[in-house]
């Protein structure tokens, strides 16, 4: 037995050394570093909650937190609504479903690179494809760059349409729902509709609460789409958390500063976490009555 | 079958460990500066484009085949994140020997000096080529911490097609600019300027005759310089001789970038440029492809000015690493640098043109300096300067300036609300520089 647990945790040693290494130590030592003023060239001091009590003075960041919280959700309903749209329309039984389901995928595997972002900036110029293209509708140019609701616009465009990850979630738990039950309502005269919302709706709930969980905490961390495409944006609209704490950590390399950032962040999320975690007995079905 | 399960774990295992042993240990392992079977190997690293790669790798290759006992290895890299890779390298201790530096850094890693090697140690490095006021620019605290390669100044240059195309002069005063840019069609914009602290600085020296910060960090101008200088730059924005901020959020971005390859700078819509005559090059070499002549415009001059100034600071920077181990293979190579004729006839004017008066003579007889770049070189040369100190470099600095310009413009704050929040967080940036590289009194 005890042979047997060696070798498991030989096994698991190269992710273990990797995770120490790569992610308990740098968290735990930014945590220490949120307390001094490390600058990565003088020598660092001490400085107690100095920076904590810096960053609720700091209008940049307090508006940072406005623009994330906005991006948040903004983006998260949009990107799930429109993901399990997709789903459902991709759980019949279509001529070249799989051709499909692949092509609506490729947008999360291409998502925040850089040649997307370049091009995405070329589609929202003045005389882009995106204004081009509303004038064949006779709808006037919009600044969608150069005003803070049309760059917030864009980089919310730019994440919901990264929606394939939470589409193939749905789509597995559309197939799990039985078909029984849509023979049953339909038998008793219930429209698609009504289907949809009294029997598909309630029975992928720990899908959407997953996806939704999931997705709110990649949103407050967001950071490549916004960063290539608007940067700060007008009015700094789209400067998100995550890149406030870039820009201190990496171009003024106040490392303390944007360590307690990045927590203040964490707990943050954490917070808005354990909030979704505890709205779901209210919302959530679980056919094994959520473990209990 | 399972003491070989166990043979090939404990080997996995070990591998991985000791994978991440070679990685933490890189930094000892490391042979910069070393000497290997006799012959000496530096690291020297750069910034640039694809030019500038392929003359330095090729001026490198030079050096080494005149100099057989020593190896350089060149480190070329884009400029993006450069300021973070270096810090990490030098808080690390891993930056190359020899290494381009920017202005600002000389003060932020080496405040007192010591954060590079001392240059006037080096016997085979000649500074007699250059003025002695100049190198004062790569020296903290009295020590010569880096040789400063060339000198940049602010100009503007105008696509002298665009002009020849509406029919409108080259302007020499602000008002002619306001007068010229009704010739043009709307959305076109005269000057396209990086950033508003460029000729909102520009203004504040002609009216001034000094620099926005002295030696020991204070700040040069008041708030109600700074109201009348946003004031003159906002009246130049509404006359389409300024890009808008709005214009420039929209074709360019929100960062200062260089405009050689923008869109919109190559279709003639923005019909000119506020820049370094560093930029000068790449301006050129665009408009030259789309058929378009770049020239250097006479610089205006504000009324009530104390001077026809322009602004001044070095190009870019030389220096040594101040653990050096070895400072004779690294100064002879600094050397060829920044005096060898072949080495300078290689290397041309892909770093602007060079300060050092055995380099100019170099590019020079090679027939390199032609066009707008002589035109520049010339500007630079007679043109009344100002030399700004490395808080000019700053980029918290510099953002100040496009993010209050930006509030104006989009309607978020007036003239006079902007040029208090900038003389205010100016002032406190600078004061928080002037403790971070010892200059605080």
């Amino acid at each position: 037995m005890l042979k047997n647990e060696k070798a498991g945790y030989l096994y698991i040693l190269p992710w273990l050394i990797g995770f120490i290494v790569l992610t308990a130590y740098p968290f735990i030592n930014s945590f220490y570093i949120s307390f001094t003023n490390y600058d990565m060239i003088n020598e660092s001091k001490f400085i107690g909650l100095e920076n904590y009590v810096n960053l609720f003075k700091d209008a940049d960041f307090i508006k940072s937190m406005g623009a994330t919280f906005k991006y948040t959700f903004l983006t998260v309903p949009l990107q799930l609504a429109f993901a399990l749209f997709v789903a459902f329309i991709l759980n019949d039984k279509l001529k070249g479903i799989n051709f499909f389901r692949t092509a609506y995928y490729v947008p999360s595997l291409l998502g925040g690179n850089v040649a997307i972002a370049i091009l995405w900036r070329f589609m929202f110029q003045p005389d882009g494809f995106i204004n081009r293209f509303m004038g064949i509708f006779g709808i006037h140019p919009v600044a969608w760059l150069s005003t803070p609701g049309g760059a917030m616009t864009v980089v919310v465009l730019l994440k919901v349409w990264q929606f394939g990850s939470a589409m193939l979630i749905f789509l597995a738990a559309l197939k799990e729902v039985p078909g029984d039950y849509y023979e049953a309502a339909d038998i008793d005269g219930a429209s698609k509709p009504r289907q949809f919302w009294s029997i598909t709706i309630p029975l992928i709930t720990p899908t959407i609460f997953f996806n939704l969980t999931m997705q709110l905490v990649n949103a407050f961390q967001e950071f490549n789409g916004p960063y290539l495409v608007t940067g700060k944006g007008p009015l700094n609209s789209t400067y998100l958390a995550s890149m406030f704490i870039y820009d201190h950590a990496f171009k003024y390399f106040h490392m303390g500063y944007a360590s307690a950032a990045s927590w203040v962040l964490f707990v943050i999320i954490v917070a808005v976490t354990l909030i979704l975690f505890g709205t779901q007995k209210k919302w959530v079905y679980y056919s094994d009555g959520g473990g209990k | 079958m399972k003491n070989m399960k166990k043979v090939i774990v404990a080997l996995l295992a070990l591998t991985m460990v000791g994978s991440l042993m070679v990685g933490c240990g890189a930094k000892k392992g490391s042979d910069s500066g070393s000497e290997k079977g006799g012959k000496a190997e530096i690291r020297f690293s750069w910034w640039g484009n694809d030019d500038r790669h392929k003359a330095t790798q090729d001026m490198i290759d030079n050096f080494e085949a005149e100099n057989p006992d020593i190896t350089v290895k060149g480190e070329p890299s884009g400029f993006g994140d450069l300021e973070q890779k270096i810090t990490t390298q030098i808080a690390g201790g891993t930056e190359a020997d020899v290494m381009t530096l920017l202005y600002d850094w000389i003060p932020k890693f080496s405040s007192d000096g010591t954060g590079f090697y001392d240059l006037s140690k080096i016997e085979d490095l000649d500074l007699s080529t250059y003025d002695p006021e100049f190198l004062k620019f790569g020296q903290s605290n009295g020590i010569q911490n880096a040789v400063p390669l060339g000198k940049n100044v602010t100009g503007i240059y105008l696509n002298k097609s665009a002009f020849d195309r509406v029919g409108a002069e080259i302007p020499t005063t602000w008002d002619e600019y306001k007068e010229a840019a009704k010739k043009f069609p709307d959305g076109t914009f005269l000057v396209v300027c990086p950033t508003p602290r460029f000729a909102a600085t520009l203004y504040l020296n002609q009216k001034t005759g000094l620099p926005e910060f002295d030696e020991k960090g204070e700040l040069n101008y008041s708030e109600a310089d700074y109201l009348e200088a946003m004031t003159w730059y906002k009246d130049l924005v509404d006359a389409k001789v300024f890009c808008s901020r709005q214009d420039y959020l929209e074709n360019v971005g929100t960062e200062p970038v260089s405009i050689a390859q923008n869109k919109k700078f190559i279709e003639g819509g923005y019909v000119g440029v506020m820049e370094w005559t560093g930029g000068i090059a790449s301006n050129e070499a665009t408009l030259k492809e789309a058929g378009d002549e770049l020239i250097v415009a006479p610089l205006p001059v504000i009324d009530g000015a104390k001077g026809a100034y322009t602004i001044a600071k070095p190009t870019m920077l030389l220096g040594i690493k101040k653990s050096e181990k070895n400072p004779e293979a690294a100064g002879k190579f600094l050397n060829d640098f920044c005096n060898g004729t072949k080495a300078n006839e290689i290397l041309g004017v892909t770093r602007g043109i060079p300060e050092s008066t055995d380099a100019v003579a170099a590019v020079e007889a090679k027939g390199l300096i032609t066009g707008a770049v002589k035109a520049g070189y010339e500007f630079a040369k007679e043109a009344e300067v100002i030399n700004e100190t490395p808080f000019y470099e700053n980029g918290t600095l510099t953002a100040i300036y496009s993010q209050q310009m930006e509030n104006v413009e989009l309607g978020q704050s007036d003239l006079k609300t902007a040029a208090k929040e900038l003389y205010n967080q100016t002032k406190d940036e600078a004061a928080n520089l002037a403790v971070s590289y010892k200059l605080a009194k």
